[in-house]
């Protein structure tokens, strides 16, 4: 009790905690979920972020209900939820191909939840109103979703999730199906709802970009298992293993001596045993020089910054074989491609592992 | 010949129909439904040797048996129906949720009713029930044999039916759900708070009304006009009494029968009409959709 209390999360009133404890599926012989454990605080935003059949959908379905679990347990502010069927958990869920009810205006999809629970019609009118203009959809009551783009579809499919109330929302790949201008506003608006509501939320994606941005902690899975959760930022520059610094965000693997310092001036380590430096792409800095072991070999520009790829020289292995440095987009001018550079780190690398 | 000609240059080059060959076509197939029928009509109403009458339709609506046949018809046709409607709708719906695997097998046994003639069933039931009734009189496959042929409510001429229809209802029901994103749909229904049977009432059955509505009607043609089951297990419908006042009354039969197949073409306009106006949101979507 005096430890759910300290524990809390700062904000929330309506959120529910959840809590997986080793929770594990299996489908015939393949196993999918290897003994999860996770909590999520009330009122808390994680993202569940991880490659293609790593389990974070399965993990996401068998709390909607939607999927059995093989072992382990599984309680919403205490109360084992496995045996409850999908539809008396009261946990409201997004999907990816919006799921709307094809036959029904949006007033009656987002008013569904709302008659199955025998509601009366004025606070049915009420709801509608206030989650319309919520989603900002306010005059779309009488359209139909065929009638409607991508992301206007999504925005009702979240004003139906949250008519009912829900004290945990679930939302699965919400943002995959839309294209990216309409992916990065209504990244924005599902964070800024949640804030206000103060809704425990468990999201998954395969887009770190969108994990990052929007969740209070992003839980990084493989293989049916967590392997680090964190804050965006902890994770972004502690990240514990190998996989969490490639997975999220861009990484440069560079070797140097077993044990040796982390070297101002980087140069490919040739012999004997090494360990290998994960550096993120703004932490490198290129020098013109002629006794440089890489040269530029291209471009990419993004705007405020651009990012040049090198190819280094040498005996490159358990290394990258290029790595790719973030530089101002004024200063590209002084790196041409074909240049030789040597290569300078400036901050401290985000994890050392032996190779 | 002009037609065949015109019809096979349609048939190479798709965008040189010519306009009035569909309509050549239609025109073909409708005389073709409709000269029989016609010439029926006629000699319903036309005797040569009293000149024009009603009095066919009158004596046929007047025979004794007209009432009862009736009103068993209709009662086998109501119960055909709801029962294969109650049995297919959530059976095909668990098959495409829950056991996908299973599919191509309850095809297969549902396509059976197709290549089995039914006198083969008709005989095969009789012996069934035969053999449950010789089981002795009380003994429990005697009153089951006896409970299925009851006489004001035949249950195993309903069982007949819905048997009969499988292979048709089958592949409308599949192809239905197939069309809409069954899975999604069901889940999104079940965390908005519905339980099974809301999600099949409200969710389901509204997004599948065209393949329902067509297995309901061709439910209710077949039930018109069976006549082998019926025959053979000793019903008399409305087919079976047809054929037995033919015998007696050739011209009010043929008026009866006139009145059955008028009946069923004014079902089909009907359930194509409301097959029509089950889809709103397809409609608008086709008519109204903005970019």
């Amino acid at each position: 009790m005096t430890l759910a209390a300290a524990t809390a999360h700062p904000r929330s009133a309506t959120g529910a905690r959840i809590e997986y404890t080793s929770v594990s599926k299996k489908f015939g012989d393949t196993t999918v979920l290897t003994g999860l454990n996770l909590t999520v605080e009330p009122g808390e935003f994680v993202a569940l972020l991880g490659p293609s059949g790593c389990g974070k959908t399965t993990a996401l379905r068998i709390l909607a209900g939607f999927e059995t679990a093989s072992s382990g347990t599984l309680t919403v502010d205490g109360r084992d939820v496995l045996p409850v069927p999908a539809h008396r958990r009261g946990i409201g869920m997004v999907f990816q191909s919006y799921s709307l009810f094809p036959n029904l205006s949006v007033a009656d999809n987002v008013s569904f939840g709302l008659v199955v629970r025998r509601e009366g019609k004025a606070k049915r009118v009420a709801k509608l109103t206030s989650l319309l203009d919520l989603v900002g959809l306010p005059g779309f009551a009488d359209r139909f979703p065929a009638q409607l783009s991508g992301g206007q579809q999504q925005r009702v499919a979240l004003a139906r999730a949250l008519a009912v109330e829900p004290r945990v929302l679930l939302l699965d790949e919400p943002l995959s199906a839309l294209d990216a201008r309409v992916r990065a506003s209504l990244r924005e608006e599902i964070r800024n709802l949640q804030l206000r509501l103060g809704i425990t939320m468990l999201f998954v994606t395969h887009d770190q970009d969108e994990a990052l941005a929007m969740a209070d902690r992003v839980a990084v899975m493989r293989g049916g298992g967590i392997e680090q959760i964190d804050r965006p930022g902890v994770l972004y520059d502690q990240p514990s293993t190998d996989f969490v610094a490639r997975f999220v965000g861009t990484t440069n693997q560079l070797a140097v001596a077993r044990g040796a310092a982390v070297p101002e001036l980087w140069a490919p380590h040739q012999d004997g045993d090494r360990d290998l430096l994960y550096v993120r792409p703004e932490l490198l800095l290129l020098e013109a020089s002629e006794r440089g072991s890489a040269h530029i070999v291209s471009h990419l520009y993004r705007g405020a910054t651009t990012r040049i790829t090198a190819k280094i020289e040498g005996d490159i292995s358990h290394g990258s074989s290029e790595i790719k440095v973030d530089v101002p987009s004024a200063s590209v001018t002084e790196l041409p491609i074909g240049l030789r550079v040597q290569v300078r780190l400036t901050g401290r690398p985000a994890l050392r592992m032996e190779a | 010949m002009v037609q065949m000609r015109q019809s096979t240059r349609a048939t190479r080059g798709i965008r040189v129909v010519a306009p009035g060959l569909s309509w050549a076509l239609i025109i073909l197939v409708a005389l073709y439904i409709a000269v029989p029928m016609l010439c029926a009509l006629a000699f319903s109403i036309y005797v040569p040797t009293t000149g024009f009458t009603f009095v066919p339709y009158l004596e046929s609506v007047r025979d004794p048996g007209f009432f009862g046949a009736l009103s068993l018809t209709l009662l086998i046709t109501v119960l055909t129906v709801v029962g294969l409607l109650a049995i297919m709708v959530p059976t095909m719906v668990y098959l495409h949720l829950k056991a996908p695997r299973w599919r191509p097998v309850i095809e297969i046994v549902c396509t059976i009713p197709l290549v089995v003639p039914s006198i083969a069933l008709a005989a095969g039931l009789v012996t069934v029930l035969r053999s449950m009734a010789s089981f002795g009189r009380g003994s429990v496959p005697a009153q089951i044999s006896q409970l299925l042929q009851n006489p004001d409510l035949p249950i195993v001429l309903v069982g007949s039916y819905i048997v009969l229809t499988l292979p048709f209802v089958f592949r409308s029901l599949d192809a239905g759900l197939r069309t809409i994103d069954l899975r999604t749909l069901v889940e999104s229904a079940h965390s908005l708070g519905a339980s099974g049977a809301t999600v099949l009432r409200r969710v389901i059955l509204p997004n599948v009304k065209g393949p329902v509505i067509f297995c309901a009607f061709f439910c209710i043609a077949l039930c018109l006009g069976e006549f082998t089951m019926a025959v053979t297990l000793g019903y008399r419908t409305l087919p079976v009494w047809l054929t037995q006042i033919a015998g007696s009354n050739f011209r009010a039969s043929i008026s009866m029968s006139l009145l059955i197949n008028a009946l069923t073409w004014a079902l089909l306009i009907a359930m194509t009409v409301l097959a029509g106006r089950a889809a709103p949101a397809r409609v608008l979507a086709l008519k109204g959709h903005k970019s």
